[in-house]
């Protein structure tokens, strides 16, 4: 699910097929062994911790002992994809993309070469 | 009563014998229904058969042609939809339990579009619960139980349209339709040894249907043929004021002929599942790419993707949304009454993610939009495997270490609302194996041409499961 080769933080890797098979969740993906995801693994991250506890307070009674390893061991995944995340450098006027934009060259049909010239245009310097 | 031949037959080809009056509606539907009541159930590929529904679409449908009231290439075919596409008078269980007694007195628009053209609604597919959206380790995810695929019954159709696959693969519909809000139509495609389109997104109005992460949801066929898929598309495609993600684009039409007339640019995507991660599906899917490029189909070049957090930023948007989407369950706690362990609490870690986290998700999105425009101004198409590795047995654990690699191109089609096609193109220790084309925003055109190409000149997407 997250890229291993772009990687800042771990090289613990997660399973795609939480998103293959539609599950398409970062919290999901607990390849993590859950003996791994004992207290002391967490102590180590203080954000995951906070959230731990955080759903803890506000669900005093909702989970059994095994599901607050599960529980655990979903809020290190995801913080780790938050810190991939965050380690990606924005700048100050890259906005939000909430869904699909489409260029105006490829609403009007041309969408091949209207990816092109919108890509130049737009100065894309951030190809690969 | 019909013969496999017959129920095995493409939309395209059941059309045409319908259109000549060679086969009636009715005969094809009672066929339908009862390979369905039969070989479905020990599938598990139905959540809820309509046959009520079915029997008196079919008679209309007779009734029409019979009168010379000719629709379209979808009068008088039966296909089955999804159980989180709302049809009035009938549950829509979204898969899960704490909905199980669910009714709508709405109709789906891509439900109406199809009634409108005049096909038959078989059921409701079974379906992964919520579609995944609050993460799930196993097949058994799912209020009807773990979808079995026909290639071999031991194994899973993948999800989370696991009932759809199992349907169209088994012969039981003509097609069926999917949903994917990462993977959820190519992968039971590709386990399946169907044909899947997904389309971009909000071609095709959501309205009616389960939201689970609502800038990433698209609805798509499911078929035996990339040429169904263009039909379908062509169906139930369309502006819809009553979604708001839905694209203000003309209509899809199909057949549709490319611009240019000349040879796909494609791009055959290095490392589509990470870094040094080789798949066992990689060398049937680099034969077909191999096929197209010598027939002078396309021309083939590798293609790198672009390099980003774009994974985690899809799951960052899927698991906010998710969370958002299903509030209600969360809080009320009945999200317990699902079937797996993990969607038990994958919802509360999605509620605790930060608005800024979110946002810079969506603003890693815009990035990734532009990068992939430059892309798609030097391919036509990206290409790979459809997916790493064939069915999994049914009581795999999803989670195994042994399936934890990347799914950039799965992740980056999704993210950017890509459209992709899974077709399939050979087989793996008797499993099927199937080659991906993604295209640009609205290139469905260019994805349909691709795997029609393809399809021409191999049998793969015509081969048969051993049920009966």
């Amino acid at each position: 699910m997250i890229p291993e080769r772009s990687a800042p933080v771990s090289t613990r890797t997660v399973t795609r097929r939480d998103f293959a098979k539609g599950a398409a969740i970062a919290v999901a993906a607990a390849t993590v062994p859950l003996a791994a995801c004992n207290s002391s693994r967490g102590e180590e991250n203080p954000e995951a911790e906070a959230i731990f506890h955080a759903i803890l307070r506000q669900h005093p009674k909702l989970f059994n002992d095994d599901q607050k390893k599960e529980l655990r061991a979903q809020i290190e995944s995801t913080v780790e994809g938050l810190q991939k995340l965050r380690a990606y450098s924005l700048e100050n006027w890259d906005e939000p993309a909430a869904v699909l934009h489409l260029s105006a060259a490829s609403a009007s049909g041309d969408v091949l070469a209207g990816s092109l010239q919108h890509a130049q245009a737009k100065g894309a310097t951030n190809a690969e | 009563m019909l013969s496999d031949d017959i129920l095995y037959l493409s939309v395209r080809e059941l059309g045409g014998q319908i259109r000549s009056h060679k086969l009636s509606p009715v005969e094809l539907t009672e066929a339908y229904l009862e390979r369905a009541g039969r070989i479905g159930a020990r599938l598990n590929a139905f959540a809820t058969l309509t046959p009520d529904l079915a029997r008196e679409q079919a008679k209309a449908a007779e009734a029409e042609i019979k009168a010379g009231k000719y629709r379209g290439p979808l009068h008088g075919i039966p296909y089955a939809a999804k159980d989180l596409l709302a049809v009035p008078g009938y549950p829509t269980k979204w898969g899960a339990k704490p909905y199980a007694d669910q009714k709508f007195d709405y109709e789906a628009t891509v439900i109406r579009k199809l009634r409108e053209a005049g096909a038959i609604l078989l059921g409701k597919a079974a379906m992964i619960e919520l579609a995944g959206g609050m993460g799930y380790r196993f097949a058994s995810a799912s209020v009807t139980g773990p979808a079995k695929n026909p290639w071999n019954e031991g194994c899973w159709t993948c999800g989370s349209s696991s009932g759809s696959g199992a349907i169209v693969s088994a012969g039981l519909a003509a097609f069926a339709l999917g949903t994917e809000t990462w993977g959820s139509i190519i992968c039971p495609s590709s386990y399946c040894g169907i044909s899947g389109l997904r389309p971009t997104y909000g071609r095709v109005s959501r309205h009616g249907a389960m939201a689970l992460a609502y800038s990433m949801d698209k609805i798509g066929p499911m078929a035996r043929s990339a040429e169904d898929c263009g039909l379908i598309l062509s169906v139930i495609a369309g502006f819809d004021p009553q979604d708001p993600g839905s694209l203000q684009a003309e209509p899809f039409a199909y057949p549709a002929k490319r611009a240019d007339g000349q040879p796909l640019r494609i791009g055959w995507v290095k490392e589509p599942w990470g870094k040094d991660k080789k798949a066992e599906t990689d060398a049937a899917a680099k034969q077909a790419i191999d096929l197209l490029a010598n027939n002078g189909a396309a021309h083939v070049t590798e293609a790198l993707l672009p390099e980003g957090p774009w994974e985690a930023a899809g799951g960052i948007v899927v698991a906010v949304e998710g969370a958002a989407a299903f509030g209600n369950l969360l809080d009320s706690g009945k999200v317990m009454d699902l079937a797996d362990p993990i969607g038990h609490i994958g919802g509360y870690v999605g509620q605790h993610i930060h608005a800024s986290d979110y946002l810079r998700a969506q603003r890693v999105r815009g990035i990734l939009q532009k990068k992939m425009e430059t892309i798609f101004g030097q391919f036509d198409l990206l290409a790979a495997a459809g997916e790493a590795t064939t069915a999994t047995p049914l009581d795999f654990k999803l989670d195994d270490p042994s399936l934890s690699f990347g799914d950039p191109i799965g992740g980056i089609g999704n993210l950017c609302g890509l459209p992709a096609i899974s077709v399939p193109c050979g087989f793996h220790d008797g499993k099927p194996v199937s080659i991906q084309f993604v295209g640009a925003p609205r290139a469905e055109v260019n994805v349909l041409a691709a795997a029609v190409q393809f399809q021409a000149l191999t049998d793969w997407h015509a081969k048969r499961p051993p049920v009966t």
